[in-house]
């Protein structure tokens, strides 16, 4: 079994010295995202390549037509499909789950397939029969930290980037049949997105630990220390709060928070893991401060989009296989 | 079904009756199961019944579980089939279910005093026998009594609550129609400050509506602290007068 | 922790001497004191929670569902499931544990107590979780499972609906039931369950209730099934990986004998705990 990468202690306190000096080591602000590029598939639609600092995360969405679920007759059926393989990072291994997976898999779910990004009601054809099957396989390409940010901003693009096949219904009764008409007979059409959810994580590490491990006290100190925290009150200071941690600071992180948020002032999800105990003012501003983000982040996946739909419409090719043209 | 019955009536009570601060009958016992663990507890939050053994801290039995400079805890919870109102089998292996051990773990992991036990374990087994919402809640809180019982040195209560949001409306501890119908949270505190272990949303709120949201668990988190102290100290109390500490 | 080898001869010695001497000083036929509840769960039809004083401890909720059926079915829908902490599932102690339950159980339970109207009927789904155990769960599991389905009560049929049920119509929808639960008919009211016992055999002597350690220098284990004053089923069961399982005719019938003994007095004893 590989083990998980432990970081020495000599890189611990130098990372932690470093913020408690408000320096991280790529020389980003603590609020700051590293260089985010999202590119879609010059000759697919609904494939996201999407690149966040040295963090590379692929998604592609397909759909098929299958039967829908008993219970939910009216719904599509929307799949995320979230493996991590040993490509990522050695200490993923191939067909088992491991702890961080499961938190990644289940963080995704949340953000956007249970906070309605998209309207499965639309993907239903015919009722009880035949719906659309929406899936997202992300591929996680090389782990530099933040993987749930990164493959909930390649699912949100890749559901805005993705078209399905066009259909139309013909017969009546029990004998209706479905026909799809392939993407180069007819302009396909595109999801029925309800909102895009971005996911930011805030790492937090307390600074106060790290002057003590730097000035070289005990750890029975430190549980002194927080028997005195009890009678005076505690400032913000004493956490420093990081946006987009890169994987040695996820390593040393002493908590961590990831919040879903889209452009419509919403949060889809909130994860606190049960690590370091927050001040609830602070999680509050980490909630507003991934209402910006989202709203950045957007920006550029709409601003892509419209660079890709330029470079598809080569010589308004798609103007002119409107339906409502003259034939 | 739901949406038939009244969530929050124009008078301000709730469909169980309560007002919108107001949490369910909270009912805790510490030391129930003395011989077949080192420390246990019952809580009862409304319907929601949970059982919790803990084990430890003892010797690790897998090497893998060896950590060098602190303790090592491991959640188990088991449901059972006829905890809910329809019969419904569970698998240990459902995400969401590894995902409640998982959070459950790290919360206690950072609340216990992890160094004084290098190189060993504890185990907590959280049986879950009726629910009707909360079972997040209900586990953490009994998690803590049980740590508190077996002895376990722990920085102080980690207590948890859930909020709800109907329309604009907060509604304190939820129970299963509620969280059905609504967004939640689910907060854990550490102590009676603002200090918050453990935060899960899972539906989508307004940003606005979060403050309101997160305020109003936190007064459950301190309420139902101040309700376990009771019981610890009752226990402690009765404890010493049988001269059996 | 294994037993050393002297420790095993010195226990087997003492338990098979006539009359045998077991560590705690309680004769073949008497059981370490139980800590009995019943009705325990509001979500249930019925519960029971069972702890012996070794710390094993037992919760059996029982649920019925309406299912319906074809005419003229003749299947009893019994469910029996365990959850044995610290087992993976499909174990075979936990195995064994339901498939004798749910058999017991099957060949006892008359169908007219769940019939409701031609074409639905109740299934009952007998669940449990061993929260702990030091010696064999099977009679824990047993007594807890009695005890739960003698707390168990079955709705009624709403009054409006109950008078179409003599019709004999196949047509009626889904029952109606009555929503007064404190007038709900008892499972049990003209029923008793069964009763499994284990008893352990070492050499001529058969032990009830046996510890642990106990069961790790018997020859074999017996348990029978008791239901309406007389055994009706019976089946050897391994004690221990090494035991050998080879009774004589006599040993067996004496066995029998002590658990049907055995059965009557906790028969006695649940019946006791449950007030109509």
């Amino acid at each position: 079994m590989p083990r998980d990468l432990t970081p020495s202690t000599i890189e611990n306190t130098f990372v932690l010295k470093a913020l408690t000096e408000r320096i991280r080591l790529d020389s980003r602000s603590f609020n700051q995202l590293r260089d985010l590029d999202i590119s879609f598939s010059s000759t697919e639609y609904g494939v996201v390549d999407v690149k966040l600092g040295r963090t590379r995360v692929i998604a592609r969405i397909s759909a098929e037509i299958t039967q829908p679920y008993a219970d939910r007759p009216y719904d599509g059926l929307f799949i995320i499909a979230t493996e991590i393989s040993p490509m990522a990072a050695p200490t993923f291994e191939a067909g088992r789950k491991s702890e961080d997976e499961l938190v990644i898999s289940r963080i995704v779910e949340k953000s956007i397939r249970r906070s309605g990004a998209l309207d499965t009601e639309s993907l239903c054809i015919i009722s009880g029969e035949k719906c659309w099957a929406v899936r997202a396989d992300v591929h996680f390409l090389d782990h530099d930290g933040g993987l749930m940010d990164a493959a909930c901003i390649a699912v949100s693009a890749g559901l805005l980037h993705f078209r399905r096949p066009d259909i139309t219904i013909e017969g009546v009764g029990s004998r209706r049949e479905v026909i799809v008409h392939p993407i180069t007979e007819r302009v396909p059409v595109p999801l029925a997105v309800l909102h895009v959810p971005v996911c930011v994580t805030f790492s937090f590490f307390d600074v106060r630990r790290a002057s003590s491990a730097i000035s070289g006290r005990t750890r029975n100190d430190e549980a002194k220390d927080v028997d005195d925290d009890d009678v005076e009150e505690e400032d913000d200071s004493s956490v420093a709060v990081l946006v987009d941690a890169t994987l040695q600071e996820e390593l040393l992180r002493h908590g961590y928070m990831s919040v879903t948020a889209n452009t419509n002032r919403e949060i889809c999800q909130i994860q606190k893991g049960g690590d370091m105990p927050v001040d609830v003012g602070v999680l509050l501003s980490c909630s507003e401060a991934a209402i910006m983000v989202a709203e950045k982040v957007t920006k550029l996946i709409n601003k892509r989009l419209k660079e890709d739909g330029a470079r598809r419409n080569v010589g308004n090719l798609l103007v002119e296989a409107r339906a409502e043209n003259d034939r | 079904m739901a949406s038939r019955l009244e969530i929050f009536s124009p008078e301000g009570l709730r469909i169980d009756g309560r007002r919108w601060n107001e949490v369910r009958h909270f009912r805790c016992a510490i030391n129930t199961h003395p011989v077949s663990s080192d420390g246990s507890a019952i809580i009862e939050q409304g319907n929601t019944k949970v059982i919790c053994n803990v084990i430890g801290p003892v010797e690790p039995t897998l090497r893998s579980r060896v950590v060098p400079d602190r303790v090592s805890i491991s959640v188990k919870v088991v449901i059972a089939p006829f905890s809910t109102i329809d019969r419904r089998k569970r698998s240990q292996n459902d995400s969401r279910m590894q995902e409640m051990c998982s959070s459950i773990q790290h919360v206690f992991e950072d609340a216990v005093i992890a160094h004084l036990f290098p190189r060993s374990q504890i185990d907590v087994n959280l049986y879950v026998v009726a629910q009707d919402g909360g079972v997040m809640q209900a586990c953490i809180n009994a998690t803590t009594l049980a740590l508190i019982d077996a002895g376990v040195p722990m920085y102080d209560y980690v207590c948890a609550c859930t909020a709800g949001m109907l329309d604009r409306e907060v509604l304190l501890d939820l129970n299963r129609i509620e969280e059905s119908d609504m967004p939640f949270l689910t907060m854990a505190t550490i102590g009676s400050k603002r200090k918050v272990a453990l935060l899960q949303l899972e539906m989508k709120v307004q940003f606005d509506r979060l403050e309101p949201m997160m305020a109003a668990s936190m007064s459950g988190c301190h309420h139902i602290r101040d309700l376990m102290d009771n019981e610890v100290r009752k226990h402690g109390k009765s404890r010493l007068e049988r001269g059996s500490l | 922790m294994p037993l050393s080898l002297t420790e095993e001869s010195y226990l087997n010695v003492s338990l098979s001497q006539r009359p045998p001497c077991r560590p705690d000083g309680r004769n073949h036929l008497q059981f370490r004191p139980i800590d009995a509840a019943a009705g325990i769960l509001p979500t249930t039809n019925g519960s029971a929670r069972i702890r012996l004083d070794d710390g094993g401890e037992c919760i059996v909720g029982v649920k019925a569902e309406v299912i319906a059926v074809s005419r003229g079915s003749e299947v009893i829908s019994v469910e029996v499931d365990c959850d044995i902490v610290g087992l993976p599932a499909n174990s075979p102690l936990q195995n064994l544990l339901c498939a004798t339950l749910e058999t017991a159980i099957k060949n006892s339970l008359p169908l007219r107590l769940l019939r409701i109207t031609n074409k639905y009927r109740y299934k009952i789904f007998v669940d449990g979780i061993i929260l702990d155990h030091v010696s064999h769960p099977l009679t824990l599991f047993s007594m807890t499972t009695y005890l739960a389905l003698l707390d168990t009560r079955l709705p009624r049929l709403a009054p409006d609906s109950a008078g179409r049920d003599n019709d004999d119509k196949d047509d009626i929808g889904i029952p109606q039931f009555s929503s007064d639960w404190d007038d709900a008919d008892r499972l049990c009211q003209n029923w008793s369950p069964p009763l499994v016992q284990l008893g352990i055999i070492v050499g001529k002597n058969v032990f009830v209730d046996a510890t642990g350690e106990e069961a790790e220098v018997s020859d074999g284990g017996l348990l029978t099934v008791w239901h309406d004053g007389r055994v009706v089923g019976l089946r050897v069961v391994k004690t221990r990986d090494s035991s050998k399982q080879v009774f004589s005719v006599s040993s067996i019938s004496n066995a029998v004998e002590v658990l049907a003994n055995a059965s009557r007095d906790i028969e006695k004893a649940l019946k006791g705990i449950i007030t109509y």
